[in-house]
């Protein structure tokens, strides 16, 4: 006797039309439920003599297993469709804006700033800082700069009452340095000052970084490595660096420190006034009245001081012409850094 | 100063150089230029005669004219108003190219033939002065090329000069200085004066009370001087260096504060009163100046008078009445050495500075006042006619001479070079610095007009800068490589800020001073520090705290379309607490303005600023392991439900909140604004830079919720508090959710706590977490009337 299969002959088929995974479902149901089509082959049981019954059995078995492969291969068809088709109803017009998180700005003074005291830090400087309202007895008779001398005519100065005044330079905080250390000092000193002058080229608050290093032995020579190496790191290797003779009340020899312009690359341009140098540096070997004034043993130290204006080498760097820009701050302007 | 190749010529034979090359070596040893000017040959412009001059039959305002150049005549139409017949004129012929690039050809000018320009002083470059044609001498020879007369071509450099090279301040300084560059011989100027019998002693004397002040005073009496025009070769020298001529007399007082940096002064000998005296002013004495303002003088200014009154300010200025006028014919002239700090001071108290002032307060070459009155008197005597009387008034007196010793050891040292003593000896003898070598040592005695020499860093300063900064080597200092960490507080100062611009936080810099009027509204004008001479009334107060910045920041970029403006600063406060300077302490301010989240599609509903800036203050804290607490602030100018104190550590360290309207609307904000500052200086002693790690439990955590209503006044953070004092197993609560309104009492709101479980050894059960929560549910209940929700 025979296993009759005629009433389960359409599966495959009824399978193969299926739309969806409900109508796939329902499919299931038919065959494999409870009162489904294949549990329904059961009947034919009762009439297979015993000693067939086992091979009977193993038969309905297979029929089974032919059903569930064609049916999971058909599931898995249908779930990978339907996922395409959901994924596909989920794509976002990717070209709207992101979630608004704005990214602020760091002022383009205090990157540079940081610049400055990073490679200054990395060549074994310490960075010192000092009151902005200051004496004018570490401002300027400290530094070399005595009432009457002419070189306080280079500098316009806020004061506060007769010998209080707002720094002209961060020079005092070197002489508050040298007055309460013994060398040797390795430092820079970066910060605002004050000068009484406002106009296209000049603001009354501007940054600078000076630096001092004394120790037994210093060189001029060493000046001119020292802030050859700082430009260089600042500016690129390649950057040519010249020093010219100058004066300052507080070095002796002082020197200008020039480098190659970076706008035309020292063909002369506008910003280097045709020269193809820019001034980026004052420096010079500290005068001995400095450690006069420190209390240092005469003749025992030499040293080096510079200086220079943020704000010049933010423009330089930037590009950016107007110097008050810096002050205005003006979310279009503050927003590019 | 400007200085003229061509007159430098009269003293150092430059004729075979390149001016710019002077100038490369000039900038190179310390004096920079700063401008190379080129006076360039003017071809074809001749001196010519005006032979005849009628009106334009066809133009009212110009003249036709017959212009003869000693060869050939010109039909010249002229628009000159102060042209006529028989005039010395300067004629630029058909083919000359005048300063502009100006060509001059023949034209036709309203019908007639015109071939050629007769020339003002601005189209010939020597002037601005386009008033009309410049009229020549009539003695010079028709034909002669106008170069000859005015000195051209000639290369005009302009330089820098520093504080300390007052030696530079005149054409002979530069000389000196380019004679030792280039290693030539000076030249020196030569001169007779032809005496009279008439002795000087005649017409005066001069006293000299202040001999501090005023060391050398000389004087000279010369007598029937004609004043007229000075010559040309004056005239052009002046005019090259942007001097302007005026008369001879002047025009010589000029020539030889230029040409030796020595200011002389002329008096009209009939204005005084019998002999000069050099004094003190009495108090609230008084002078009209040659610049017609009347000055007051108290009794620290030095004056020159007579013996009546006075009449100059020693060294700055002269007096109006006594000066030179077209009506002079006996000039006193005096030459005399005037202290620096004498000079300086008088100066600076009148607000004057003049040419002569800025040479006496630098200081003067002391033992050139002999020579100079000779030589001032020798051009009175040749350019104006006068008889130069015999003998000099006054007293000269010689000033110490200095000398440094220095080691040549020790220099190379110092400069970190390896010159030899021989090119030490060279160097310094080029100078005039007249070296005296001693084994290693050298004494140098320097010249009197170099003023700055008086220690052995003055002459490793001229060794270094004849040597060249550029011969000497590059070397890196030979102490200790090891890079320095940046200091604390600047670190962080650095991350925050960081942070705080990945927060969306724009770091602005604005003045430290500000408007008084507007830093009153909030804080005491007793804490104020002010500026004695501010810029403006805008920028008089130094700020007490820096929020105010931030504030007009905020208003000018609202006011510049910006809906939405956050800003962060750090800078100093100021603020007067009677000490000898104000207390001074770095801040950092941040603040919101406007809705905080920009306007987009995508941004998440409003939420109270307050509590995104107190977010954004507790992460910054936080990341230096520092807990603030927050106390309701009663500062007057923060809106007093939305503000607090913060406190580290039990120290008030600032203040978080939202501006009052009432000082919003003062400061003309529209928006409102949540801000915060606290103290640097208190939030780095309490900060944690360094820390251990801490285990943690490897079990899982359990998630629990607790809703609860309270009075709406019960503090948020007690409830926490509460909740987990109650069992130790809870690691964390926070608050996740907040309603009022339907279904909840007025003054009575919902909260809804999350609270975390977590044991260090063993996984949590349900029955050991509910009857955790039950107790808590019970302590809220106890404690602030909570009822389960």
């Amino acid at each position: 006797m025979e296993l009759d299969l005629s009433s389960i002959q359409g599966y495959e088929q009824e399978i193969a039309s299926a739309k969806t995974s409900d109508e796939l479902y329902q499919v299931k149901v038919k065959y494999l439920g409870k009162k489904g089509l294949i549990s329904g082959l059961n009947k034919q049981l009762k009439d297979v003599p015993n000693e067939h019954k086992k091979d009977f059995g193993m038969k309905m078995g297979e029929v089974r297993k032919s059903f569930e492969a064609v049916f999971d291969a058909k599931e898995a068809d249908l779930a990978k469709s339907e996922m395409d088709a959901k994924l596909v109803s989920e794509a976002l017009d990717i070209t709207m804006e992101g979630f608004p998180m704005d990214a602020g700005s760091q002022h383009p003074i205090m990157s540079v700033y940081y610049e400055i005291a990073d490679i200054f830090s990395s060549m074994g400087f310490e960075v010192a800082v000092g009151p902005e309202v200051e004496l004018e007895h570490y401002n300027f008779d400290m530094l070399n700069i005595p009432a009457e001398h002419p070189a306080r005519d280079m500098q316009d100065t806020f004061y506060i009452s007769d010998n209080v005044l707002l720094r002209t330079h961060t020079s005092p905080v070197q002489a508050r340095v040298m007055e309460s250390t013994t060398p040797p000092i390795k430092i820079i000193a970066p910060g605002k000052v004050y000068r009484c002058d406002y106009d296209i080229t000049h603001t009354p608050m501007f940054h600078q970084v000076e630096g001092l290093l004394v120790d037994k032995n210093v060189t001029f020579a060493d000046l001119k490595g020292t802030l050859t190496t700082f430009i260089q790191r600042m500016f690129g290797s390649n950057v040519p660096v010249r020093f010219r003779p100058s004066f300052f009340p507080f070095t002796e020899p002082s020197a200008e420190v020039d480098m190659g312009c970076t706008i035309c690359g020292s063909v002369g341009c506008r910003v280097c006034k045709g020269t193809g140098w820019i001034e980026i540096l004052g420096s010079g070997m500290c005068n001995d009245e400095l450690y006069r004034h420190a209390g240092y043993e005469a003749g025992v130290y030499s040293g080096f001081a510079f200086g220079m204006g943020i704000e010049r080498i933010a423009m330089l760097k930037y590009g950016i012409g107007d110097l008050r820009s810096f002050f205005e701050n003006n979310l279009k302007f503050l927003r590019q850094f | 100063m400007k200085v003229s190749i061509n007159w430098l010529n009269k003293f150092v034979d430059v004729s075979d150089l390149d001016p710019k090359d002077i100038a490369e070596k000039l900038t190179m040893c310390g004096l920079e230029v700063d401008a190379i000017e080129e006076k360039g040959s003017l071809n074809n412009v001749v001196v010519a005669k005006v032979m005849k001059c009628d009106k334009h039959p066809d133009a009212d305002k110009l003249s036709l004219t017959e212009v003869f150049d000693g060869t050939e005549t010109y039909q010249v139409v002229c628009g000159a108003p102060n042209v006529a017949e028989g005039q010395t004129v300067v004629f630029a012929k058909v083919g000359a190219v005048l300063p502009g690039d100006f060509k001059i050809k023949a034209a036709k000018i309203r019908g007639l033939e015109s071939l050629g320009m007769i020339c003002a002083e601005d189209e010939i470059g020597i002037s601005d002065d386009h008033d009309g044609i410049m009229i020549l001498d009539s003695s010079l020879e028709l034909g002669t090329p106008i170069d000859e007369i005015l000195g051209l071509p000639d290369t005009v450099l302009e330089i820098g000069i520093t504080p300390n090279r007052a030696d530079c301040l005149s054409i002979i300084g530069y000389a000196r200085e380019i004679a030792a560059l280039y290693d030539r011989p000076m030249k020196t100027n030569e001169y007779t004066i032809n005496e009279t019998d008439d002795a000087v002693t005649n017409y005066g004397g001069v006293e000299i009370k202040n001999k501090e002040a005023c060391p050398t005073y000389l004087g000279r009496v010369i007598k029937d001087v004609t004043i007229k025009p000075s010559p040309l070769w004056m005239q052009n020298r002046l005019r090259a260096i942007g001097v302007r001529p005026i008369s001879n007399v002047v025009d010589i007082t000029n020539y030889v504060l230029f040409e030796y940096g020595q200011p002389l002064h002329t008096f009209d000998l009939k204005e005084i009163d019998g002999k000069i005296i050099v004094r003190n002013a009495s108090e609230g004495e008084k002078l009209l100046t040659l610049d017609e303002k009347e000055r007051t003088f108290d009794s620290s200014m030095l004056l020159i008078t007579d013996e009546k009154k006075s009449l100059a300010v020693a060294g700055v200025m002269g007096g109006e009445h006594s000066g030179i006028s077209d009506d002079t014919k006996d000039v006193f002239l005096e030459c005399a050495y005037f202290e620096p700090k004498q000079t300086r001071m008088t100066a600076r108290k009148l607000g004057m500075q003049t040419d002569a002032s800025y040479r006496y307060e630098r200081g003067i070459d002391p033992v050139n006042t002999k020579e100079m009155v000779e030589y001032a008197s020798y051009l009175l005597q040749e350019l104006c006619g006068g008889k130069v009387c015999k003998g000099v008034l006054g007293e000269y007196n010689e000033p110490e001479v200095k000398t440094v010793k220095v080691n040549a050891g020790w220099l190379n040292g110092y400069l970190g070079t390896d010159i030899s003593i021989d090119q030490m000896d060279q160097i310094l003898s080029g100078l005039n610095m007249n070296p005296i070598v001693t084994g290693t040592d050298i004494t140098i005695t320097a010249p009197s007009y170099r003023i700055d020499m008086s220690t052995r860093q003055d002459v490793a300063e001229e060794i270094a800068r004849m040597y060249g900064y550029d011969n000497i080597p590059t070397t890196l200092p030979k102490i200790d490589a090891d890079s320095m960490p940046m200091q604390p507080i600047l670190q962080m100062r650095k991350d925050i800020a960081q942070k705080l611009k990945t927060l969306g936080f724009n770091e602005a810099i604005n003045y430290s001073f500000m408007k008084a009027d507007f830093l009153k509204l909030f804080d005491d004008e007793k804490k104020f520090v002010k500026l004695m001479n501010p810029i403006s009334e805008d920028m008089d107060t130094m700020r007490t705290q820096v929020f105010p910045g931030l504030l007009s920041t905020i208003k000018y970029n609202l006011n510049n379309g910006f809906k939405q403006v956050r800003f962060f600063e750090f800078a100093s406060n100021f603020v007067e607490v009677g000490e000898k300077l104000p207390e001074q302490r770095m801040k950092l301010s941040a603040c919101t303005a406007g809705e905080f989240w920009p306007m987009s599609w995508g941004a998440p509903a409003s939420s109270e600023p307050f509590f995104i800036l107190k977010g954004v203050l507790e992460n910054i804290l936080s990341q230096y392991k520092v807990t603030a607490t927050f106390v309701k602030s009663d500062k007057a100018f923060l809106h007093p439900g939305k503000s607090a104190d913060v406190i580290i550590n039990g120290e008030n360290v600032g203040f978080i909140g939202e501006l009052h309207p009432a000082s919003a609307d003062a400061a003309e904000i529209r928006e409102s604004v949540t801000m915060f500052e606290i103290d640097m200086l208190t939030f780095k002693e309490n900060a944690k830079f360094t820390y251990k790690y801490e285990n943690f439990s490897k079990f899982p955590s359990v998630y629990k919720d607790i809703s609860v209503v309270v009075a709406k006044t019960t503090p948020t953070e007690k409830m926490e508090e509460c909740i987990k004092a109650t069992s130790k197993l809870a690691e964390d609560v926070f608050l996740f959710d907040v309603y009022e309104g339907k279904g909840i009492e007025e003054g009575q709101v919902s909260r809804t706590f999350r609270v975390l479980f977590t044991a260090s050894d063993r996984t949590l059960t349900d029955e050991e977490t509910n009857s955790t929560l039950t107790d808590m549910i019970a302590n809220l209940e106890k404690d602030f009337g909570a009822v389960l929700r």
